[in-house]
């Protein structure tokens, strides 16, 4: 029996896409610079890191060391990039999103949206 | 791999360390430095650094967030044992939470206070736009900042600076006769320019601010008075008998902690029924001036232009002008002199050393305690509790304890309250919900207070080896000892602090209250005149030299308490013309000098018998000085360019506050017009007879209009209010530190004779009488005693210099004090430990020893 997949919440999602879309680049540095350009808001890397953490442990995503610089202090990075399973569940993210919002765009609202 | 130089502090990176997970926090050190090197390249160092240090703070908050989580159920049985734990030992938390108490409910009603003083003018909206203008006097050899102005400085300031987008003046008019109908009370009054309103937060409640030359604005409680429930806008009030205005509007009453108050504002135009009164008129420093800035203009630079403004209009002189911040008004030492800002950090000192007591007594509590609590630590350490439980465990029992005390606190805070705004004058609550910051402090109190009192013991009884402990075999180390030296000397010093700035406070004011003002102020009484009294004076100072209960009538335009103004315009031959002298000054009746007994040193004072005294002038012994002339009787002196002659010299005597030295000072002979007050000197008996005569007197010759009088020493004991309040308030917290001291003291007594039986035993044994070993155990105390006066007197002098140097008349600080302090402390720890001691020594010797 296949248990079903639970559904992402919003912040998973955002962190899942946002590795996907990094591909080979996806480290701490440039996963919270995105997010944050993305969304405007301020993520620390307490947060950054704890969500990761927490994708780590639901198995979405995967981590291994990458090659250490100067910038950072002769440190390694630590590079994430998606499982299977994480791919699966962005995948139906990305779905739910498609059929619960069909084809709802910005000029659908009219000039509501624009004010 | 070579390492860049790193700009990150050390302690941030160190601290990332920590708040990461082992497994991750070098990388996230890592991205870190990374990120932080791009953002030094893109915006530079100082907001680089506020990036990282930002991130590091924020991120901890989910790493202590997670911690607590972890550990609730450990929590919950920390509480449950130190709840089981204060209940086990009653006394002991009773004198525990008692001192607490006390600590945490005067630094609270401390905080309070020191909160409301900071709260001053700070609800005006515009408050961060809003200045005060002041002027820095240039004398001969020194310099004055007031902060007044002439008329002209606003309006030539706002027209000539666009970054000064409004301006306001003022005049205090004092209190002036209003009527309305058959009502008639005096009020206290301002003339301003309209301005004030839109620029101060003064909210109109009914009508409006107009413009109007003849409208007049009033406050909500003189509205009350009197129009009571009818409308007042739009009714006719006259003013001073004499001019006719119309309500326009009525102003919410002033907030206690503004600095200005009035409850009534005329227009400024009302000025111009004053002859003396002239726009252009630059030598009259009686208006104060207000501006609001553009909001994007910083106060530095507009500092920096306009610091000149002024001088062309004054040839003799040197007047800068400056901003002062509306935020900075109520605390500002330059203007106020040292005494505001010197109260404040006085009492925010007491307000920390209070709190530092009570907690040190509680580390002396549990010091004493700690022989009891040796098993429970030692069977903890063996079935696995870490350093860190146990830590946790006597954290949570102290904390536990500063909540309770807390909660008391605030009740005992909130009975208080009532009392110590009307001691204080301070009008404050402890709602939380309208002051956040309130809320902040007594958290921090609580906590401060908690892990403070628990550092000690969580600290040094989590360290102690199981083996040892459960063996008793442990031995408490030199460095304990030390410590708990340190603590009692503390303790002891601050109470000495204490003792000596409360006595030397109450002695100052003794002394303010009894200092030889150089003048008489025995029975003297005085009646306010105002409007049309005035042309009544002659017939009842007839009338009243009649009683043989009354010595003598006088008036003056200024109480001999109080001259408030003085004048550059006094000019004599031979005067350096370069130099500026500041003469007080007032308008005198005849009698002035014989009604206050006010001793001569030459010539005589103003007299009927002398035709031409009206160009004659009294001066004290300070002007003659400046004068130097032999001899200075008959002397030419122009007063405000009329030309007069010097006929008496007065030994110099106080026409104003103690707070002031005694400058040159002059008497000018004027007619019943110019005065504000009758002075009466009654005979010391049947005073309410010959109170009842001038009721009487007056009654029948003004009809009509209420008698106002007072008493000289009262108003001079009101003058030094202050100064008696502090010392009284100095008192109680005396007290109250002493109790708290004195109990830790026993708890730490019993702890030594506890420690020591064995000693006392084999000592006893010996043949050591009872007063030996008390001796023996006292002694230690002793040396401690000793030490924490060493460390208090020079504290202690320090302080009480500052704050003497704030009055120019100030009692001299004797060593006399000081000892007495010292010695006082001694006797009452004496008595504390004697009991105990005692106690001890006379205990059997075999009971202590039998087990050898």
């Amino acid at each position: 029996m296949r248990i079903k997949m639970k559904e992402l919440s919003k912040i998973e999602e955002l962190f899942l896409l946002t590795i996907w879309r990094l591909k080979e680049n996806a480290y701490g540095v440039t996963i919270r610079r995105n997010i944050v350009e993305r969304t405007g808001k301020e993520y620390t890397y307490g947060t950054v890191y704890s969500i990761l953490e927490n994708l780590l442990v639901k198995g979405y995503v995967e981590k291994h060391e990458g090659e250490p610089s100067s910038e950072r202090g002769g440190r390694r990075k630590l590079l994430y990039n998606l499982t299977s399973s994480g791919f699966q569940a962005l995948k139906n993210a990305y779905e739910m999103q498609r059929a619960v919002w069909g084809n709802v765009t910005g000029n659908t609202f009219g000039a509501e949206y624009i004010k | 791999m070579t390492r860049k130089k790193s700009n990150i502090p050390k302690t941030a990176e160190r601290i990332t360390g920590i708040i990461f997970k082992p497994g991750i926090n070098k990388y996230a050190s890592g991205d870190l430095e990374e990120e932080f090197h791009l953002i030094l390249k893109e915006s530079g160092k100082r907001k680089a650094l506020f990036w990282y240090w930002k991130q590091v703070l924020l991120s901890a908050f989910p790493y202590i967030g997670k911690n607590i989580i972890w550990n609730i159920i450990m929590y919950k049985n920390y509480i449950k044992i130190a709840w089981r734990n204060l209940l086990n030992h009653k006394s002991y938390s009773f004198i525990n939470i008692t001192g607490l108490t006390i600590g945490m409910s005067l630094s609270l009603l401390i905080a309070v206070l020191v909160m409301w003083e900071i709260s001053y003018d700070k609800f005006h909206e515009n408050t961060d736009s809003l200045y005060r203008i002041t002027e820095l006097l240039y004398h001969e050899n020194h310099t004055q900042r007031i902060h007044q102005t002439a008329v002209p400085v606003g309006p030539l300031l706002k027209n000539t600076y666009p970054e000064i987008v409004n301006s306001s003046r003022f005049i205090n008019l004092n209190e002036m006769l209003f009527c309305y109908e058959d009502k008639r009370f005096y009020e206290y009054s301002i003339a301003a320019d309209r301005s004030l309103f839109t620029m101060l937060t003064f909210p109109i409640i009914e009508g409006t601010a107009t413009s109007e030359p003849n409208s007049i604005l009033i406050d909500e409680t003189t509205a009350e008075k009197f129009f009571g429930a009818s409308d007042p806008v739009g009714k006719h009030v006259t003013v001073d008998n004499q001019y006719t205005f119309v309500v326009a509007g009525i102003f919410e009453d002033i907030p206690k902690n503004s600095t200005y108050q009035f409850h009534i504002v005329l227009p400024f135009e009302f000025m111009q029924n004053f002859e003396w009164f002239h726009e252009n008129n630059w030598s009259n420093h009686n208006y104060t001036t207000f501006i609001m800035l553009d909001e994007k203009t910083d106060a530095e630079e507009i500092n920096s232009k306009i610091i000149n403004t002024v001088n062309d209009h004054y040839d003799e002189m040197r007047i800068d002008i400056a901003l002062q911040s509306f935020n900075d008004i109520h605390l500002n030492t330059e203007v106020n002199g040292p005494s505001a800002f010197f109260a404040f950090f006085f009492f925010s000192l007491i307000g920390v050393f209070i709190l530092l007591i009570s907690c040190i007594n509680f580390m002396n509590l549990s010091t004493a305690r700690s022989s009891y609590r040796f098993k429970e630590i030692g069977m903890r350490k063996v079935i696995g509790g870490t350093r860190k439980n146990i830590i946790c465990q006597f954290f949570s029992e102290s904390l536990l304890l500063s909540f309770i005390s807390f909660v008391f606190s605030v009740i005992l805070v909130q009975l208080a309250l009532n009392a110590f705004c009307n001691y204080t004058g301070a009008q404050v609550t402890l709602n939380v919900t309208e002051n956040r910051m309130l809320l902040v402090i007594m958290i921090g109190i609580t906590f401060f207070s908690g892990i403070v009192a628990g550092s000690y013991p969580a600290l040094y009884l989590s360290s102690f080896m199981p083996v040892n402990v459960l063996k008793g075999t442990h031995r408490f180390g030199k460095k304990s000892r030390t410590f708990r030296r340190i603590l009692v000397t503390t303790q002891f010093a601050a109470s000495i602090m204490f003792i000596i700035s409360a006595l030397v406070i109450t002695k100052q004011a003794d002394f303010l209250l009894n200092y030889d003002t150089g003048w008489d102020n025995e029975n003297l009484m005085h009646i306010r005149m105002r409007g049309d009294i005035n042309n009544s004076y002659d017939i009842l100072k007839n009338e009243l030299n009649k009683n043989p209960g009354i010595q003598r009538v006088t008036a003056g335009y200024y109480l001999p308490t109080y001259f408030s103004s003085e004048t550059d315009g006094v000019d004599w031959q031979g005067k350096d013309p370069q130099e500026t002298i500041h003469v007080g000054w007032n308008f005198v009746d005849y009698d002035f000098i014989e009604t206050l007994k006010i001793n001569m040193v030459e010539g005589r004072s103003f007299s009927e018998e002398f035709a031409d005294d009206e160009h004659s002038y009294i001066i004290n012994e300070s002007l003659a000085e400046k004068i130097g002339r032999e001899p200075v009787i008959g002397a030419g002196l122009t007063f405000w360019d009329k030309p007069g002659k010097i006929i008496g010299v007065a030994k110099d005597f106080n026409y104003r506050t103690l707070k002031v030295g005694i400058q040159p000072m002059a008497l000018l002979l004027r007619d019943k017009n110019s005065m504000q007050y009758i002075i009466i000197k009654l005979n010391p008996e049947n005073t309410a007879s010959t109170l009842k005569f001038i009721t009487n007197t007056w009654e029948r010759i003004i009809p009509g209009i209420p008698l106002e009088y007072s008493f000289i020493d009262d108003d001079i004991y009101s003058m030094y209010n202050d100064e008696d309040i502090l010392g009284k308030v100095m008192k109680i917290i005396t007290f109250l530190a002493l109790f708290m001291t004195c109990s830790g003291l026993i708890g730490l007594v019993s702890f030594i004779t506890d420690k020591k039986q064995k000693e006392i035993g084999i000592r006893k044994v010996l043949g050591a009488s009872v007063s030996g070993i008390a001796r023996l155990i006292s002694k230690e105390f002793l040396n401690l005693i000793i030490i924490s006066n060493v460390i208090a007197w020079p504290a202690a002098y320090f302080m009480m210099t500052v704050m003497l140097k704030s009055y120019a008349f100030r009692t001299k600080q004797d060593f006399g004090t000081y000892v007495i302090s010292g010695l006082f402390i001694l006797v009452i720890a004496l008595l504390t430990i004697g009991y105990q001691t005692v106690k001890a020594a006379h205990k059997n010797p075999v009971e202590a020893l039998r087990f050898e």
